[in-house]
């Protein structure tokens, strides 16, 4: 191995061919001038910082990214896409992480638990308790009407199958 | 002169090893004596490096002693060597035309690296064509043009001033013709230029005045290229001289424009400071003669007044005139980059975002603040100040290229407003420093060391406005630390690149030379022919190539000089023989050949088409569209090239 880190890290040379073929095409050609993170609303408020997403990608630190919590604050707002110098469409690379790491049962519990309500009810939103006993005080009836359709959870269901999502453990 | 023309062909071919780039790859004693087999066939060699002095020795030696009349010799690229062989051919006493070469190299050795015997297979192929063409080979005598001693120089910047002078201190007769009403380009505009601090005016107008006096320059101001027609030595030029409406008999006096009533932005000043419609651009311009912009006279004749010497004429028109130069250098500069492209950054939009120019005139002491550096929004000096790298420049969203000058002049600016204002706090935001060249490097280190100028390394995402102040709020991420930060600041400065100028498409097919991917005008060998470009006779100075700093154009311009004066010394050139023909026995007029010409070089003349030779570039355009068989290119005649395809069909 040519490269190490002094703190002992895996380092996956081939991470990178991984994050292009599933979808992050032009990482290679990022120069790290950091337009992307000053760009970023969602790096403002938090530790996210997509130039060092793309540079770890880009030594093959896999580990390191793939269990980090920052690739899932990205927003897909776009700005650093519209303003990076060299291309690098740094919003495919993200997406294209995202995918691998969820293959890697790399999974936020949020995010599941937002998945697992899409799988059972066919929308995020899912009644509780709480919700119906308002709708009840509107004088509403308890239950809203499209939220027991079968008919539209059949259809979400159709796409989590095309999608492959159905099959991830959640 | 026509050896071996109907003799019997006596062929010898030469296969070369390139040390280990053909050999390492190629069975190059296979090939050979695969060659020894071919009809015709003398002898066949091979060696380890046919075009050194042993190589070549052996090729006249073998001429003479075996009497051959044709060579093959399969080696690299015939861009590389033909020269070579043709001149060993020469000098062995037979026509350079009867050496035909096959690139077994570049289209074999190189690109079928991992399958050797498959190489070795097509390197047999290319030469069993090479010598199928070898046979049909006709000996061709090189025509020589007369070269006009007389240049042509488009563009007064400092790359043309320097290509001029030079030009016309040798003897030369110049005409420099510049679109706008004087000479100097933009380094007239500049203040201080680095790494030496010497003023720019200081240091060019003595070169603006040597033109305006020198014998040999017939300086064209306001005046444009609207025609080329010609080749080499004898370009033939259609320049407008646009009117003035005042004549030589000016004096420069400039009471004119002070009873001028008419006050319109001065373009000089990239429109921060004004001028009169009657005006010089700035006061040390070359010629000082007045212009009268037409655009925005009102015609009220208080000029005509006042004018001593009666020099103002409302009645003069544009006005055509024809020169005739052996020889064309093309200094026609660059624009600087639009940064309004660059909407993240708010220029147009934030009244303290400017450009790296509009700062160099504001700092400039006969600029139109007076040297004062002041604030657009509110006419305060500004406390801090920010410069942005690379606006326009190494971005694949607008030009990819770097532009070479702005880390260094943003560094001079930097340098030369903290001398005079050492409390404000100054910023260069960068990706790279590229401070390349001679005393760079140390006038960086000073700025950063003794100036305390703070060099951020992050390309910024955006900037803010603060409505009330119009106060900057600069957003960057410190890559080195790893931190996003927002810097405050009074003014921020954005380091345009350069680009072609707006008009370069329409010179280019004036000119009909070619331009690169970044649209600057394109050399013919990026590193051994840097000057001149793929239409013979004609030469590029400056930043008309590529962006460059004032050292590299000067030298440019010289260099163009020197290029040109080649084949003005001499007084003949010879061109290519490698030419298109018209059999008239066959033509029938059909102008086919005519409309598919991209160089003007074919004419029909009753009814029968006729190629000037000194216009054909040999591209062969027209003897594909001809459709009779009578139009054909020496050297690749269609009976030479059909000769080439059976063999690479058929084993002999």
């Amino acid at each position: 191995m040519a490269l190490r880190t002094l703190k002992p890290k895996k380092i996956d040379p081939s991470f990178i061919n991984e994050v292009k073929a599933a979808g992050g095409k032009n990482i290679g050609a990022c120069f790290q001038c950091g337009t992307c993170v000053s760009s970023c609303p969602a790096g403002l408020v938090t530790t996210y910082k997509i130039r060092k997403i793309l540079r770890k990608t880009s030594l093959g630190l896999k580990d390191d990214v793939l269990k980090s919590e920052d690739i899932w604050k990205c927003t897909t707002c776009l700005a650093c896409y519209d303003r990076c110098p060299r291309g690098v469409e740094p919003v495919e690379v993200i997406l294209a992480i995202r995918n691998i790491a969820v293959r890697h049962g790399y999974f936020p519990e949020k995010l599941k638990s937002n998945l697992r309500n899409i799988i059972n009810a066919g929308q995020l939103v899912t009644l509780t308790d709480d919700i119906s006993g308002f709708r009840v005080e509107l004088g509403l009836s308890e239950n809203s009407p499209h939220m027991k359709s079968s008919k539209a959870l059949d259809e979400v269901n159709k796409i989590l199958e095309i999608t492959g999502i159905e099959g991830l453990e959640v | 002169m026509v050896e071996g023309n109907k003799e019997e062909p006596r062929i010898g071919v030469y296969i070369c090893h390139c040390g280990i780039n053909i050999a390492g790859v190629i069975d190059v004693e296979e090939v050979a004596k695969y060659a020894g087999t071919l009809k015709n066939v003398v002898l066949s060699k091979d060696y380890k490096y046919m075009c050194s002095d042993p190589g070549q020795e052996m090729i006249i030696k073998d001429i003479k002693e075996h009497n051959l009349n044709r060579i093959v010799v399969a080696a690299c690229s015939p861009r590389m060597h033909e020269p070579t062989f043709r001149a060993a051919c020469e000098e062995a006493g037979i026509n350079p035309f009867l050496m035909e070469m096959s690139n077994i190299r570049e289209h074999s050795s190189w690109v079928h690296m991992k399958e050797p015997e498959k190489a070795t297979e097509k390197a047999k192929d290319l030469v069993r064509m090479a010598v199928a063409k070898a046979r049909l080979l006709e000996p061709l005598e090189k025509p020589k043009v007369k070269v006009t001693d007389k240049a042509l120089v488009i563009g007064g910047g400092i790359a043309g001033i320097q290509a001029s002078l030079d030009l016309a201190d040798q003897g030369f007769k110049v005409y420099l013709v510049e679109k706008s009403p004087t000479i100097g380009g933009k380094m007239a505009m500049l203040d201080k230029t680095f790494p030496t601090m010497d003023c720019s005016a200081c240091i060019l107008t003595p070169k603006m005045v040597d033109v305006a006096r020198h014998p040999n320059i017939e300086l064209l101001t306001y005046s444009e290229v609207k025609e080329i027609d010609g080749f080499i030595g004898n370009f033939k030029v259609k320049v407008e001289k646009k009117p003035r409406f005042v004549t030589d008999d000016c004096t420069g006096c400039g009471i004119c424009a002070d009873v001028c009533p008419v006050e319109v932005p001065n373009e000089f000043d990239l429109g921060l400071g004004t001028r009169k419609a009657i005006y010089v651009p700035f006061p040390q311009a070359v010629p000082l003669i007045y212009t009268i912009d037409q655009e925005n006279c009102v015609g009220c004749g208080m000029c005509l007044n006042v004018c001593d010497p009666d020099a103002i004429n409302f009645d003069s028109g544009p006005e055509e005139i024809e020169i005739e130069v052996g020889t064309i250098i093309v200094a026609t500069g660059f624009d600087i980059f639009d940064a309004r492209r660059k909407e993240e950054y708010g220029y147009g939009i934030y009244d303290n975002v400017i450009n790296g120019l509009e700062f160099e005139r504001l700092i400039n002491a006969s600029g139109p603040s007076g040297g004062k550096l002041l604030r657009p929004s509110d006419g305060k000096e500004p406390k801090s100040i920010g410069f942005i790298q690379c606006v326009g420049s190494r971005d694949e969203a607008t030009n990819k290229y770097c532009s070479r000058v702005c880390c260094m002049y943003a560094i001079k600016n930097a340098r030369l407003y903290k001398e005079k204002h050492p409390e404000t706090d100054i910023y260069i935001f960068y990706m790279d420093i590229r401070a390349f060249g001679k005393g760079y490097e140390e006038f960086y280190k000073i700025a950063q060391d003794e100036y305390g100028i703070k060099f951020i390394r992050g390309r910024p995402g955006e900037i803010l406005e603060d409505p009330q102040t119009k106060n900057l709020i600069l957003r960057v991420e410190d890559t080195l630390l790893g931190e996003t930060i927002e810097v405050d600041l009074d003014l921020v400065v954005l380091s345009v690149g350069m680009e072609p100028p707006k008009d370069a498409e329409k010179l280019q097919k004036i000119l009909r030379i070619s331009r690169g991917a970044d649209g600057f005008f394109l050399e013919a060998h990026p590193k051994l022919r840097p000057i001149d470009t793929l239409t013979e006779g004609v030469f590029l100075a400056g930043t008309a190539q590529g962006p460059k700093d004032i050292p590299d154009t000067v030298a440019q311009g010289s260099a163009a000089a020197a290029r040109a004066a080649i084949p003005m010394s001499k007084g003949e050139v010879e061109i290519e023989p490698i030419l298109a023909e018209a059999d008239p026995e066959k033509c029938i007029g059909c102008r086919i050949c005519e409309r598919v010409c991209d160089f003007g070089a074919i004419q029909i003349v009753e009814r029968k088409a006729r190629v000037n030779q000194a216009l054909c570039k040999g591209c062969g355009g027209c003897a594909g569209a001809c459709p009779t068989g009578a139009m054909q290119i020496k050297h690749f005649s269609d009976n030479q090239i059909m000769a080439m395809i059976h063999a690479a069909f058929k084993e002999d």
